[in-house]
């Protein structure tokens, strides 16, 4: 028989629509062999990128006339077998691929055409923009965006207009118990060992206070070693005032106890040498001597100045006391929660771990309305003593009334943990009476103010059917957060809630992309708080705090249309966490000293230039020097700014304060003038701008010179601002920014840009070359908008850049990229994302629940990245047999609800939102339900192509558990049904294609 | 048992079809390169040779791996971080002061046998690493790490090889630039995106035929095992990769089915579709292999044979057997839980408690290699990036070093012990890091970037001290081809000391490379692997270039600085 021909014809109808350019058409299909039997030919096809329809055409003849042929049908053919491993036993799966397959051309030879018509360019760039401005579609976002993009790229673009209701928080700042400034004074009491000198009492700032009763005995309380500790002689003597403390005098009528008491003030901050109140120790009575273990306890009157109050025995530091300022107010916070009662009618208050906190005001009602109808609590506004209506078992057996705190009354529930509760058995309890209806439903609503960091509180009723915990909601970890209150758990949970709820999408997917960019390390920076002398717990805190910190400055900056890569590179410079994680914090370049390498080299290699692009080995060496003095150090909240203010010395009161762990301030960039090297020459000296990158910039001179600056001075500082002021609009600076920014939302293959030219990069990026790619070019645009912008370097310039090409919005950006681990899970919950019947949420994540699944996909533990190039934007990265487990494992877990922590605390509700989309007609049609959830999970990748994928969702619904029998889904009960689906869409997110955006 | 790859040509077949498929190029009478290879040559993966390899991230300082004790410089360039002599060397008023001790050639001093150079016995009451000196290694020069103690054994029986200033030309002093160039095999070519081992399976004409060749244990798949046409896996976790562990109930048979079925689906090619087929199909290939091994803690039973670290006490207690090979908790942490009532004692760990995940990987490893037909398996731990406070014979690179001393004694140990498919005498174990340490320590009691570093190779093949080569170091050595030169940083190129001259023509401070990590893995795949010369060449592309004189040695054509080429040990 005469072998048959195939001939491609491209025929590529495309729907031509405003609004949207897409220059360049996908590829066509094409036919690459033909397999005959007989009557019947099989044509094998390579697909077209978004094909609705395959059409096929046949003659007899290579000249024609070819017609249209309706009889290819898409058939499976066998490829081989392979056994696999299910819960049932191994058995033998049969391989299929797919081909057109025509039964009946009888015709001694052929030919074939086939052409395709695709979705819309709109359609196809609406699902790129889905994918890479946000975190993936909601099905809300496809209907309105799905063939609009330039809307939402328009709306994107000016996220700051945006509302952002999802983090506001209220706090009310109250204590319903008036304070009396002469009943309010607080006693400070510390041990340490005795040095049998002086003691010393001074202000570290100007200020002044009132202290009384000061008392320096052995630790059970014996004689006070201080003569006239009282100051009931009415001067300080034996105690001598010196330099600006003279101002200071002993008063009457505002005493602890007795008559009198001393007025400390000072306008000059004192010490140990000098500007002091110095009083000799009495030891002649006494066996004590030096080392004996002391206490000092002092009382003092809260004031504006109270915590610059330092006690001081010796010069030592074996025994320093320091007083508290004003107590802060407590900040009352409203919590709400409506659920169900069970069997059990008790409610339980506790807290995560050790500590305490307040709570006031509480109301158990029936239904849904918070505090209206009769309060089914006995003493919820605990205005009463606990006992006969409160009990505390466990770790609680501390709480108590408080009548120092409270929110409307004259008192409140203080809850004090000696460790984490856990309901029944374990917390502050009250048997409710009468007994709630079983599964009624009720509402609890309370007050409540925090005071441990890290520690989160509980309300809720057995069988957690009505559970509240007001610290873990997205306000909840807000307020913790600017509090400085929260662990790195709370603010990666608070960093996924917002990926998959803000409606600010571009702006987080951008966070993620700066912040992975300027990585640092949270686990380096508690480390190094560590060893300082915190806790681990508060170390943790406090790294927390400088992630945060980094991320609200990126955040606040981006939010202004002006921000420019200069801002962004000058809050990660100031980052401590950066200063920490790149070793800047120690490195010194006074004297022969040589200067640490790091940070100079990262900052080139990997935050501007790009490695090896436009600098050298000498260059690096140059530039270390300019970061040495540029540290962490822990100072006053109010010098938070202030690279040059001096180290706090404000503790916590009530504390030995020799430990850093007790202090008060707030870690930050600190500049350390006397570890500042000057000594450098010209950085980048003679180099000018390769000609690859053609006008404007080729040819142009970059030699950096930093001028003389006065060894020891703090005009050091400015060396570095120097070097990132010259950095951030360098031509390479530019190029290398924006192929990352190119590779996050085109697609993965761009190279990096090299000034080496004998490295084939270097051809690639040849803005000379008049037959440069589509990405070069891309990358040329970028750099022209960000030399041109107003600032220069506007970010929002190149960003516009990118989304108007043609690149971008043409079939050769869409799904082009696969999703990294964060963007896998955000897509996930948000692809089922919408409000169904009672406003809630079809698909729902606490943020908490992608912390352990993010790990398990790749090692992507946010804010944690152990290597400085951050976390990989592209696939192979990611994608291994063993990560791809992890994400299946995420996804069947996520869907089926089922046990285990492979999705964490997440729920969806997939026919409740088929019942929100679909008329009522089609909820038990499976050829409707598969439909919907294929366009909703493969938008743009065309309704031909994707055949398979909707044949093997119907099938999956018509099938019985076993795999095989048939079974009809419009005839299965409800509860069968949402199995069914909740397994098909599973199914689906699966699939390769669901890896894609 | 054994775990037989499943290989059907058919499979094959219908498999590279659906490549041509969805990459869009190829017609049907092309037949795939992979195929064309394998019915050319070599004998990669058919000879049962495997190995094992370990990459050291974040750049090992090898000067303090490997010391060159007898270079005067040493010292003074290294105050407070470098390791120091024993005493019996520098202390006259000893009656057994040698000062010739670690210039005096012999075999290495064996600190899992004695606690000092005089040769007092260990027992079970001596803290493990409680030599805390320069280890003589026996040629006159060098010394090792007291945290690699457990190198020693394995070194004077001639199964180890130290290999001293290896590099490239035109050191990236990068990480990940340097990083990426060891795993692609094409020094300064951020382009090349195949890795070396990937390459060498896909030469053995396996590559998409057997489920298993190449493999990692660890957060994603390296380079090293990574390229466009064929899938290596990788295992993230080696406890959990079971897709029978998704908690749902009824719907698993459909689910999993289809996810094997959508393999076969025709798609319009797209970027990095079919990285994501061929690792799909990879992942429905290995399960059922990986089903059949245990990996999980009550699995780990592996133990040394023989009295470890002379701790006779706990071989008495625990049956007549060692220390546990692989230490993934407390109790299986060397002699930590002491016998009969004898308590607890950290000092008694063999390595840090924070490897523990470390060594799970590497037991994962190495049970996939003695147990399936996967050729190269591997793993790595990292923290080996000390710029700060890096502590001397005992710190924080003291703790990496005692994880590579007893990795390579328990690999020693298992191979021979449980061997079934892969002995020792058939498996090499080898490290991977991507470049040393300044030789001057800095201001922070730490080590910057810099160029030459050291590789250990070890396997039952290995040619070391008396099998085959004098010495079991290489390339740190005053008299040997390319000798290590003492002495002090000056500005002339020609009496540089070879700490400080990385390339002839300046004196950059750093260590000048004499061998070639290429050469290495060179002399591996083609002597151990079986690959052939043409093969080595396409693997290692250097090779094919006489100028890189990676073969023999010479004059190295890229930037002038002579290297050895192959050293020899196999």
């Amino acid at each position: 028989m005469k072998q048959l021909v195939a001939l491609t014809v491209f025929a590529a109808l495309t729907v031509p629509l405003s609004n949207t350019t897409c220059a360049s058409e996908p590829p066509a299909p094409t036919i690459d062999g033909i397999v005959v039997s007989g009557a019947q030919k099989n044509l094998r096809v390579t697909p077209a990128p978004g094909a609705e329809t395959y059409s096929f055409y046949s003659a007899t003849n290579a000249s024609g006339p070819f017609s249209l042929n309706t009889n290819f049908v898409l058939m499976p053919y066998v490829t081989g077998y392979s056994t696999n491993y299910t819960t049932n036993g191994a058995v033998t799966l049969t391989n299929l691929a797919y081909e057109w397959r025509n039964t009946n051309f009888t015709a001694n030879s052929g030919f074939f055409r086939m052409s395709a018509t695709h979705v819309s360019s709109n359609t196809t760039a609406g699902a790129t923009v889905l994918n890479r401005l946000a975190y993936g579609p909601t099905p809300d976002e496809l209907e309105l965006y799905g063939n609009n993009p330039q809307a939402y790229i328009d709306q994107q673009l000016n996220f700051q207009g945006i509302p952002d209701t999802l983090n506001g928080y209220a706090v009310e700042i109250t204590n319903a118990i008036p304070s009396d400034p002469t009943t309010n004074w607080t006693l400070v009491q510390i041990t340490g060992r005795l040095n049998t000198t002086n003691l010393y009492i001074y202000m570290t700032a100007p200020g002044g206070v009132f202290i009384d009763d000061i008392q320096l005995t052995d630790t059970n309380g014996g004689p006070n070693l201080l003569a006239n500790g009282d100051f009931e002689s009415g001067s300080v003597s034996p105690g001598v005032l010196s330099g600006g403390m003279t101002a200071s005098y002993v008063t009457n009528g505002l005493a602890h106890s007795g008559s009198y008491c001393l007025r400390v003030q000072t306008a000059v901050a004192g010490s140990t040498s000098g500007n002091n109140l110095r009083i000799p120790i009495y030891t002649n009575s006494v066996t004590y001597s030096n080392n004996s273990p002391i206490r000092l306890s002092f009382w003092y009157l809260p004031g504006p100045n109270s915590q610059k109050l330092t006690m001081r025995n010796g010069t030592g530091t074996s025994l320093i006391g320091s007083a508290g300022g004003i107590p802060p107010t407590p900040g009352w916070v409203y919590a709400q929660t409506t659920g169900r009662a069970s069997t059990t009618s008790a409610i339980y208050i506790y807290l995560s771990g050790a500590g305490t906190a307040y709570v006031d005001d509480m109301m158990l009602v029936a239904g849904t309305n918070a505090g209206v109808g009769i309060n089914l609590l006995q003493n919820g506004d605990f205005e009463a003593p606990l006992s006969g209506t409160w009990s505390n078992a466990t770790d609680f057996t501390n709480s108590t009334i408080s009548t120092t705190v409270a929110h409307s009354g004259n008192s409140s529930l203080q809850v004090s943990a000696t460790a984490g509760g856990a309901g029944a058995n374990d917390a502050i309890i009250q048997a409710v009476s009468p007994a709630l209806a079983n599964n009624g439903t009720y509402t609890v609503s309370y007050w409540y103010a925090p005071v441990t960091p890290g520690v989160t509180l509980t309300v809720r009723l057995s069988g957690s059917g009505l559970t509240s915990t007001p610290d873990r909601d997205i306000a909840g970890l807000n307020r913790r957060l600017e509090n400085r209150f929260a662990v790195i758990g709370d603010y990666r949970a608070w960093f996924c809630w917002n990926a998959v709820n803000s409606p600010r999408q571009l702006l987080e997917v951008l966070s993620q992309f700066w912040e992975n960019h300027f990585v640092t390390q949270y686990s380096k920076s508690r480390d190094y708080l560590d060893n300082i002398g915190y806790d681990s717990t508060m170390a943790g805190i406090l790294a927390t705090d400088w992630e945060r910190r980094e991320m609200t400055r990126w955040r606040n900056a981006m939010l202004n249309p002006n921000c420019t890569f200069y801002d962004l590179l000058k809050i990660s410079a100031e980052s401590p966490s950066m200063i920490v994680y790149l070793d800047s914090v120690g490195s010194r370049g006074d004297g022969t000293r040589v200067a640490n390498e790091n940070y100079a080299r990262e900052l080139l290699e990997l935050f501007c230039n790009g490695v090896d692009n436009g600098y050298d080995q000498n260059d690096i060496i140059l530039m270390s020097r300019a970061w040495t003095g540029w540290s962490v150090e822990l100072v006053d909240a109010e010098n938070i700014d202030n690279p040059f203010a001096p180290a706090s010395v404000t503790y916590y009161p009530n504390t030995n304060s020799t430990s850093k762990g007790n202090t008060i301030g707030v870690w930050t960039f600190n500049f350390k003038p006397g570890n500042h090297g000057t000594n450098r020459g010209p950085i980048f000296a003679g180099k000018t701008v390769p000609a690859r990158f053609g006008p404007p910039w080729a040819g142009q001179s970059y030699q950096l010179n930093i001028p003389p600056r006065a060894t020891g001075s703090t005009n050091g500082i400015q060396d570095g601002y120097d070097v990132i002021n010259h950095l951030a609009n360098l031509p390479f600076t530019q190029e290398y920014i924006s192929v990352k920014l190119c590779r996050l939302f085109v697609h993965d293959d761009f190279p990096n840009p090299t000034t080496i030219a004998d490295h084939p990069e270097y051809a690639f990026y040849d803005y000379t070359n008049p037959d440069r790619s589509p990405e070069a070019e891309l990358v040329h645009q970028c750099m022209l908008a960000w030399e041109n912008s107003t600032p220069k370097g506007n970010i929002r310039a190149v960003l516009s850049t990118i989304f108007n090409s043609d690149l971008f919005r043409s079939h050769t950006a869409h799904a082009q990229k696969v999703k990294t681990p964060l963007e896998f899970v955000a897509s996930a919950v948000r692809a089922l994302k919408s409000t169904g019947t009672n406003d809630a949420p079809t698909a729902f994540t606490d943020g908490f629940s992608f912390a352990t699944p993010l790990g398990r996909m790749g090692g992507m533990n946010l804010f944690d990245r152990g290597d400085p190039d951050g976390y990989p934007e592209t696939a192979p990265g990611w994608i291994s047999a063993g990560t791809l487990v992890e994400r299946i494992r995420f996804v069947q877990s996520f869907l089926n609800a089922g046990t285990g922590d492979d999705a964490g605390n997440h729920t969806c509700d997939p026919v409740g939102l088929l019942r929100k989309k679909l008329p009522s007609g089609s909820w038990t049609d499976a050829n409707a339900i598969a439909n919907y959830f294929v366009s909703l999970l493969y938008p743009a990748e065309g309704a031909a192509n994707l055949t398979l994928y909707r044949n093997a969702a119907v099938n999956f619904l018509n099938t019985a558990d076993n795999g095989t029998t048939a079974s009809a889904f419009s005839s299965q009960s409800a509860g069968t049904q949402d199995t069914r689906v909740r397994g098909m869409v599973a199914m689906l997110m699966t699939f390769q294609r669901f890896q894609e955006q | 048992m054994h775990n037989f790859n499943i290989y059907s040509r058919r499979e094959f077949l219908g498999r590279s079809f659906k490549t041509s498929m969805a990459v869009a190029l190829a017609t049907l009478t092309d037949i795939p390169f992979v195929m064309k290879r394998a019915l050319a040559e070599g004998s990669i993966g058919l000879n049962g040779k495997k190995i094992l390899f370990i990459w050291l991230r974040g750049a090992n300082d090898g000067l303090n791996s490997v010391i060159p004790i007898e270079d005067s410089e040493y010292a003074n360039i290294r105050s407070t971080i470098g390791i120091q002599k024993d005493p019996i060397a520098t202390d006259n008023t000893r009656p057994d002061y040698d000062p010739a001790y670690y210039s005096t050639p012999g075999p290495c001093f064996d600190p899992t046998l004695y606690t000092d150079p005089t040769f007092t016995p260990r027992t079970s009451n001596d803290d493990t690493y409680v030599y805390n000196r320069a280890i003589k290694l026996g040629n006159g020069f060098a010394a090792m790490h007291p945290s690699l103690k457990f190198l020693a054994p394995l070194y004077n029986v001639g199964d180890l090889a130290l290999l001293h200033r290896v590099a490239y030309p035109k050191q990236s002093r990068s990480h990940f630039d340097s990083q990426h160039y060891w795993e692609n095999g094409n020094p300064n070519n951020n382009l090349s995106k195949d890795g070396i081992f990937y390459r060498a399976i896909i030469e053995s004409g396996l590559a998409n035929t057997s489920p298993l060749t190449g493999i990692s244990i660890q957060s994603a798949l390296p380079l090293i095992l990574r390229g466009s046409e064929a899938a290596m896996t990788n295992l993230t976790s080696p406890t959990r990769y079971d897709l029978l562990g998704i908690p749902s109930g009824t719907g698993d048979n459909k689910a999993f089915n289809s996810i094997v079925g959508a393999n076969y689906y025709p798609f319009a090619g797209k970027r990095n579709r079919q990285l994501l087929d061929l690792q799909y199909e990879n992942m429905t290939n290995t399960l059922r292999i990986f089903s059949n091994l245990d990996f999980s803690e009550t699995g780990n039973t592996f133990r040394d044979d023989s009295v470890t670290d002379q701790d006779q006490a706990w071989f008495d207690a625990n049956g007549s057997q060692g220390y546990y090979l692989f230490p993934t908790t407390n109790a299986k942490n060397g002699g930590w839980q002491r016998p009969s009532g004898g308590g607890q004692n950290v000092n008694r760990y063999v390595v840090p408690t924070n490897q523990y995940g470390f060594f799970g990987n590497l037991k994962a490893a190495a049970m996939i290699l003695n147990k399936t037909d996967a050729i190269i398996a591997g793993t790595e731990f990292g923290g080996f990036d000390t710029h700060q406070n890096q502590g001397a014979a005992t710190g924080t690179h003291a703790n990496l070093q005692r994880t590579i001393g007893w990795s390579m004694y328990a690999l020693r140990k298992y191979f021979q012990r449980y061997a079934d498919k892969a002995t020792w005498e058939n498996t090499i174990v080898i490290t991977l890091s991507e470049f040393g340490r300044t030789a001057v320590q800095n201001g922070d009691q730490g080590t910057d970037h810099a160029e030459a570093g050291v590789m250990f190779v070890a396997g039952g093949a290995v040619q070391g001290y008396g099998a085959g080569n004098t010495y079991g170091v290489f390339g740190c050595s005053t008299s040997e081809p390319y000798p290590w030169n003492p002495g002090p940083r000056t500005t002339n190129v020609t009496t540089c000391g070879t700490m400080f001259a990385a390339s002839p023509n300046t004196v950059a401070g750093y260590l000048r490379r004499s061998i070639d990590y290429r050469s290495v893995l060179g002399e591996i795949i083609r002597d151990h692997l079986g690959a052939t010369q043409a093969q080595l060449n396409r693997i290692i592309p250097g090779y094919a270039n006489a100028g890189e004189c990676l073969l023999s040695g010479g004059k190295s054509s890229v930037d002038g600085v002579d290297i050895r080429g192959e050293i020899g040990i196999l």
